[in-house]
């Protein structure tokens, strides 16, 4: 009787044994997933931009670190390989035939879609801009203020607004008709306002418009009422960026040193070397790193 | 003789007799209980109780896990215990209150007394200085005075005790009120017993097999019989309908069983866990229970029943005796040889309403739908999809040509089944069909073109080798196929060398009628101005631009504008053109361009029933699209060639017409010289056509009308001479009735020799070969119909028939694919002509919205709208969890305050979702990261979407207006769904072209292409609609291509109409435009002086005071009045605003007006009143809201204000007499 019930209860004994034994060991928990980090994020820092100087920014290709501490100046040229073209034009002075010649035929308006310099043969309207989301210099931390796309004669000025993201945006014009800017933003919600005819020798605002996102390209505006008005608008979100002027030339400063992408664009060539990803540059810290000329070719 | 004791029978032999017959009866009464006990039934009755018992136990404990973690018992002694105290608190607070109202009315009462004895004392006082005692006065006085100070304390202690007693009464309140709170715990926790109690009863126990006993279930079984009694759904028997009644539940227990939710209760899943019984199929819940059997659904178990849809033995309370019907070779097997799963099976032979089987399941829908288009609606999705193809394959290939099928049960004006007849085709039919409301006449159109003109089109040699054999010209075409089948072909039994002859001559013959009857149309010839040269390069390439952009790709298909480079270049509403330059010749062999450019500019003229539109092109657009499309080299894919006639073959052929009116003689006459003056007296009808003397054409021409007589070509054409002709074919009306009720007088003939040694291999091997053979073998209707869709001829296999006692239906190409066949085999499956259902079971409304939906769809898939226009923009479904879309407050900024009431006014409904899958319109703009070649495609490898929102939609509380602009990624989006729209393959397949060849954006482009209808009710008026829709003339500038003017009567136009303003819930046929009525205006004009001049000034901007007279908002880009924009091109216009105040609704322009983005995504219309800041203040005084709404006022009273502004500028004053 003894050794039976010692044989049950070694056999209890040993069943919680059995189900702890079971307990253990199971459900092995996976790693959690390191997520691979995504193209550029769309979020910002403002930086205090004196008007005139604009900031560059990212569009499309991987993230780049900084190197070596330390922030370098790099300049450069972009000129036209080939022939220049002929520049059209878009309305001539004086034609009653134009729309509201008024005010659009005042003097001749010729196209700004592609502007080469004869001698130098520099090209205007290129944004030029660091790839991906390089390390912004604490000087250049916040984005403030406004950029403008002004409104004259029935032109946009300028062709080509760069602006950083955190800034606003502000639409004026100065004619006493009234336009429209339709602006075909991808990743911004698209927007059409009507700006009202400019008052006499003043000028007519829209409420500034604070944008959501950076922008992959720079996207189109354009007005509805005078077709041939079109002007881009890039928006980028950290403040290397920059717009050559008339002979080519761009300068941007306090660029994080080390290995960079240079990315280039203009409206009527499309993406330059290295496409949206940019083309690699080295910058020197505490220097400046002069890129020379960058040649460019009418696809 | 003397009594013996002898019995007559030994009686040892008797007992034992009586004892065997007594066992003997013992046994068989025994057995007896036992057969007619144990029923089938009763043991998937007791299985299911164990499945439902399983799954509830289940379900339960599932449910306390979820609730609580805590032990029942637990709860309950905390329970209890709350309880008691809150008991023992009320009991105590009760005393205690009880005390102190005690306390309290005694002190009450002193100090009632003392107040008297204090009046009494007070009394007293009076007395005595009445009396004049004084001294006795100031000791009353004084007594007074004690009295009082008495009285004060009383009243203190008085209120002091009311304040406990208040204090008494708060503690019972709050002590109730935590009673309540445990009240509520106790029902749960008694929902939970009630939950177990259920189980517990739901299981099999003593009881219940006590009750389910031999000669005790008579009173209260735990197994019995489910029955449904429909008096009013009889069984069809033809000539009597019976009473149904339906037993089917007895076995599927949980048919309608739903969850709160609405969904099934008893899925697959549910049911294979927790059941093994072989009868667990049975036991599942219909499938879709929100739409079929649930209680909740249009068709509840309880008024509807099972059989009136799946047909077979409602009565029948076994598994074979139901007729239940194996839908395949391998679950026949199943069923048969499968002992152990008890079903076994066999077919019963004497129930003619068989089950259909469940790919035939849809024909049941047809007999309460006969209008059958409703079954495919935005609330339930595709119900019938195989009824609804089988439909539009009918009424496609126009089987109603030959075959009448009539809906209306003849002179009662009821409604009975689909109605697919052919309109009145003369004058004389029209007045009679119109005449008689209780038979109204057929609506459709015959489906070929018309044959009325056929010389001036193509050349004798071309239509003789197409009717021969159409598919050889046209891969895709309908026209079905007449000679060189099975029974004319002289390959087979039954058809011999002769017949190919004879087909030849056939043919001779028509082609010979046909021309010689060919009358020339009102066509013009082509103008000086036109040429139309197709081997002009520079023509034939502007001519293929125009093909492209003007709209024929929306029903046409062309080998040059292939699918490869535009995938939605497929449609086939109207036949594909690669060909036509084989086909269109004059007789010297040079391109019959005259007929094609004439066509091109007015097909009506040549076939005036045609579906083809009137495109409104110009002359040079027209010839170019000609000369483009007789350029493309044209050829035969299998040319059948054309032999000469054989004249002995014809006269063999009329002999034998002319032989069932005349002697032998007289035919042999007749073919030699005619029919003599005397002998035509006695003629009638066709053979008038051979008086002498006698010809060659007149022997074709009389063969040709026989033959076309005999074969029915007019059922599809218009031909010269047969306009009043019957179809010929077979009513089809009844005919599923008949292929179950009387499958003996269908000609079933050799058929399954044909079926058994004449197919192929290939075929053969087919697993529903086999099922519809075996059918064949026993005569099955089902069968029949099966083999005649496929190849109707071949019923002539081995049949010694004459020549014109041949069958004659046609072999469809449709019959290749066996989905089509099995498609029309479910709707004339349907096709019962059941009078005996009421009415009211039947969906046929008589009016308002729901029959303009009906009428509408009807008039939209006739006239092929969807072709060019998006009825529904795609659809994504993805997943909430993986998107993250930016808050509403960043996207509105600019909106005005209204629009979020605004936007579910637009819409009536919003898309509501918090977790889970949304399903929601919108365009795709772009994705990433590959560019968008063609548009509504999405990339392979594409990562996100950049979509606009066409409705809007609700995520948590976040609305989401029309127009947000949002990103999906593309992982989210749901796998099975690819999104797609509804109707528009054109206005895509012009976008993605538009887009390449213009070198712009998506959005900018679909200004261009024929616009989506969505909303289109919301937007338009319908008298506007109605009148647009006869005569579509231009509104926007901007598009590629005009919209046709479609051949359309009145009545079709007005459907269409009243279909959108169905559709989106809207006013019809008329709206009350408030804006016009004069209270309005008054009120408007009380408020805001010169309101509507002002609202018109807001347009043109008329000069006022210093302000320039070259400024202008709305006349920029719109016609206004006198004013037209200048300069620009057509591109960048908006329509007319002449055309407002009688095309838009009022709240919609006033939508529009506000934020055009918030109504048409895609528009280039800007917002022009900014709800930020209020301009143009020396126009209109006040906000952009309130300017919004003068612009909108000065729109609808347009010409009122047209009227004023004549008025105010009077004309020039006549010249004064000059020199």
């Amino acid at each position: 009787m003894i050794r039976r019930m010692s044989g049950l209860s070694i056999c209890l004994a040993a069943l919680p044994l059995v189900w702890g034994l079971s307990g253990c060991g199971g459900g092995g928990s996976t790693p959690k997933k390191i997520s691979t980090p995504t193209p550029p994020p769309t979020t910002t820092t403002n930086t205090p931009t004196p008007a005139g100087e604009k900031p560059a920014d990212t569009g499309g290709g991987a993230p780049v670190a900084a190197g070596a501490e330390g922030w370098g100046t790099i300049k450069g040229q972009v000129v036209l390989d080939g022939e220049v073209p002929e520049t059209k034009l878009l309305v001539k002075k004086g034609d009653q035939n134009a729309k509201d010649p008024a005010v659009c035929a005042v003097q001749d308006l010729p196209s700004e879609e592609f502007v080469v310099n004869k001698e130098s043969k520099g090209i205007k309207w290129v944004l030029v801009y660091i790839g991906g989301t390089p390390k912004v210099h604490p000087d250049l931390a916040k984005a403030e203020g406004t950029a403008e796309l002004g409104q004259k004669f029935c032109a946009f000025k300028p062709r080509l607004l760069a602006m950083r993201l955190g800034q606003k945006l502000l639409v004026t014009s100065e004619d006493s008709i009234a336009h429209n800017t339709k602006m075909d933003s991808l990743r911004n919600p698209p927007d059409n306002p009507t700006v009202p005819p400019a008052p006499e020798n003043g000028k007519s605002e829209l409420a500034p418009k604070e944008l959501m996102s950076a922008e992959l390209r720079p996207f189109p505006v354009q007005c509805g009422i005078h077709p041939w008005m079109r002007a881009n608008i890039a928006v980028i979100d950290h403040p290397y960026f920059a717009v050559t002027d008339e002979n080519g030339n761009f300068e941007i400063k306090q660029v994080p040193a080390g290995a960079q992408n240079l990315v280039m664009w203009q409206e009527a060539i499309g993406w330059g070397e290295g496409k949206g990803k940019g083309k690699e540059i080295t910058v020197k810290a505490d220097d400046t790193t002069d890129l020379g000329k960058i040649s460019l070719k009418l696809p | 003789m003397p009594a013996k004791e002898d019995t007559y029978r030994s009686q040892r032999v008797l007992h034992i007799v009586f004892a065997v017959s007594s066992v003997a009866m013992l046994v068989s009464i025994t057995w007896m209980v036992i057969a007619d006990h144990f029923r089938e039934w009763k043991r998937v009755q007791r299985d299911f109780i164990e499945f439902d018992a399983s799954k509830t136990r289940k379900d339960s404990e599932e449910a306390k896990v979820r609730e609580k973690q805590r032990d029942l018992a637990e709860l309950e002694a905390e329970l209890s215990a709350a309880r008691e105290a809150i008991a023992a608190e009320v009991a105590g607070a009760r005393d205690a209150k009880a005390e102190e109202i005690g306390k309290f009315q005694k002190k009450d009462q002193a100090l009632a007394f003392k107040k008297a004895e204090r009046d009494s004392v007070a009394s007293f006082y009076d007395i005595e200085l009445d009396k004049g005692n004084e001294q006795k006065a100031n000791e009353i006085k004084d007594q007074l005075n004690q009295i009082d100070s008495e009285l004060k304390t009383l009243r203190e202690e008085h209120e002091d005790l009311n304040d406990k007693i208040i204090a008494a009464e708060k503690r019972i309140a709050k002590a109730q009120e935590e009673d309540s709170k445990v009240a509520e715990l106790e029902k749960e926790i008694a929902d939970q017993q009630k939950e177990i109690e259920r189980v517990q009863q739901k299981q099999w126990s003593i009881w219940s097999a006590i009750r389910s006993s031999p000669v005790l279930d008579a009173f209260a079984p735990a197994l019995k019989i489910e029955q449904m009694v429909f008096i009013d759904l009889p069984i069809h028997y033809s000539f009597k309908g019976v009473p149904r009644f339906d037993r089917c539940t007895t076995c599927h227990k949980g048919i309608d069983s739903v969850t709160k939710e609405g969904g099934k209760a008893f899925d697959t899943d549910a049911v294979e866990a927790h059941s093994t019984s072989p009868h667990r199929a049975a036991f599942k819940t219909h499938s879709h229970p929100e739409l079929f059997a649930g209680p909740n659904s249009p068709h509840p178990r309880e008024k509807f029943g099972c059989t009136i849809c799946h047909l077979g033995q409602g009565s029948g309370t076994s598994f074979v005796f139901a007729s239940h019907t194996p839908n395949t070779v391998k679950q026949r097997e199943e069923w048969m040889s499968d002992k152990t799963k008890d079903y076994g099976w066999n077919e019963i032979h004497h129930w003619p309403w068989q089950m259909s089987k469940s790919r035939f399941v849809e024909s049941g829908c047809v007999k309460c739908h006969p209008h059958v288009v409703e079954l495919e609606s935005s609330k339930y999705g595709e119900t019938a999809p195989k009824l609804l193809k089988g439909y539009n394959i009918v009424r496609q290939y126009g089987c109603f040509g030959c075959h009448e099928i009539t809906g209306w049960k003849p002179g009662t004006g009821r409604l009975i089944g689909p109605d697919l007849r052919l309109e009145p085709q003369t004058e004389g039919e029209r007045k009679k069909a119109s005449a008689d409301p209780l038979n109204p006449p057929g609506r459709l159109r015959k489906v070929g073109p018309s044959l009325r003109h056929l010389a001036e089109k193509v050349q004798p040699d071309w239509a003789y080798r197409w009717i021969n054999l159409p598919k050889g010209f046209r891969p895709g075409t309908r026209m079905p196929q007449f000679y060189g089948l099975t029974n004319n072909n002289g390959k087979l039994a039954g058809s011999d060398t002769a017949d190919v002859a004879k087909s030849s001559v056939e043919l001779h013959a028509i082609v010979h009628y046909l021309y010689s009857n060919s009358v020339p149309s009102a066509n013009p010839e082509t103008p000086d101005t036109v040429k139309v040269d197709p081997a002009n390069s520079e023509q034939t390439k502007r001519g293929q631009d125009r093909f492209i952009e003007r709209g024929c790709l929306a029903c046409h298909s062309h080998k040059d504008v292939s699918t490869k480079n535009y995938p939605q270049a497929n449609a086939n509403f109207g036949p594909d053109l690669s060909n036509v330059a084989a086909k269109l010749k004059n007789k010297d062999g040079t391109p019959n361009t005259k007929w094609l450019f004439n066509w091109l500019k007015d097909p009506l003229v040549y076939h005036s029933t045609s579906f083809m539109p009137n495109l409104q092109i110009k002359d040079d657009e027209a010839a170019d699209i000609a000369a483009w499309l007789l350029s493309v080299q044209g050829s035969w894919a299998e040319d059948p060639g054309q032999p000469k006639l054989d004249e002995k073959v014809l006269d063999d052929l009329i002999t034998m017409f002319l032989q069932k009116s005349m002697t032998l003689r007289l035919t042999k006459e007749v073919l030699s010289s005619g029919l003599t003056e005397k002998d035509l007296a006695d003629v009638r009808g066709d053979e008038r056509m051979l008086a002498a003397p006698m010809t060659p054409e007149k022997k074709l021409t009389y063969l040709g009308k026989k033959t076309i007589s005999r074969m029915g070509c007019f059922g599809c054409h218009d031909i010269p001479g047969f306009e009043t002709a019957k179809p010929i074919g077979t009513e089809l009306s009844a005919w599923g009735l008949k292929a179950r009720m009387d499958p003996e007088k269908l000609d079933f003939a050799h058929i399954v020799e044909y079926l058994e040694h004449h197919s192929t291999d290939q075929e053969k091997h087919n697993p529903d070969f086999e099922l519809f053979l075996e059918g064949m073998m026993h005569h099955k209707g089902e069968s029949f119909l099966w083999q005649k869709l496929r190849d109707p001829r071949s019923y002539d296999f081995n049949k010694l028939k004459a020549w014109d006692d041949k069958l004659r239906m046609p072999r469809f190409p449709f019959a290749d694919n066996p989905e089509d066949v099995e498609a029309v085999m479910t709707f004339i499956l349907g096709l019962v002509a059941d009078d005996q259902i009421p009415q009211h079971y039947r969906n046929i409304p008589q009016s308002g919205a729901k029959l303009a939906l009906i009428e509408g769809e009807k008039a939209l898939t006739k006239f092929n709208c969807r072709g060019c226009h998006m009825t529904k923009m795609p659809e994504f479904k993805f997943d909430l969890a993986k998107t993250k879309f930016p808050e509403p407050g960043a996207l509105h900024g600019a909106d005005f305050p209204d629009t979020a009431q605004d936007q579910n006014t637009l819409t009536r409904k919003v898309s509501e979702k918090s977790t889970g899958q949304m399903a929601v319109q919108a365009m795709l703009i772009q994705t990433l990261p590959s560019e968008l070649e063609r548009a509504g495609e999405i990339p392979s490898d594409a990562e996100e979407l950049i979509v606009d929102l066409w409705e809007p939609m609700r995520i948590e509380n976040k609305q989401y207006f029309i127009g947000d602009r949002l990103t999906l990624p593309v992982e989210a989006l749901d796998k099975q769904q690819k999104p797609a729209a509804q109707g528009g393959q054109f206005a895509e397949l012009l976008v993605s072209h538009l887009m390449k060849k213009d070198r712009k954006q998506v959005g900018e482009v679909w200004a261009f292409v024929p616009p989506p209808l969505v909303r289109e009710g919301m937007k338009a008026q319908p008298a506007w609609l109605h009148q647009f829709l006869l005569n579509p003339s231009e509104i926007r500038p901007a598009v590629r291509l005009r919209m046709p003017r479609f051949n359309m009567t009145s009545d079709e136009a007005s459907q269409l109409a009243g279909y959108f303003a169905a559709v989106d819930n809207m006013e019809y046929p008329y709206e009350h435009i408030q804006q016009r009525d004069d209270s309005y205006l008054a009120q408007k004009e009380s408020q805001h002086a010169n309101y509507l001049t002002d609202g018109w000034s807001l347009l043109t901007f008329e000069p006022k005071g210093d302000v320039p007279a070259s400024q202008k908002l709305c006349a920029n880009c719109h016609r206004v009045g006198n004013k037209a924009p200048e300069g620009g091109t057509p591109d960048d216009k908006g329509p007319n605003l002449v055309l407002t105040p009688d095309r838009l609704r009022p709240d919609w322009l006033r939508q529009w007006i506000a934020t055009p983005r918030r109504v048409l995504p895609y528009t280039g219309m800007p917002n022009n009143f900014s709800a930020a800041k209020d301009d143009y203040q020396s126009y209109f005084r006040g906000t952009s809201a309130e300017q919004v709404l003068g612009v909108r006022d000065a729109l609808m009273n347009y010409h009122r204000v047209q009227q004023s502004e004549l008025v105010k500028k009077p004309s020039t004053p006549p010249a004064t007499g000059g020199n």
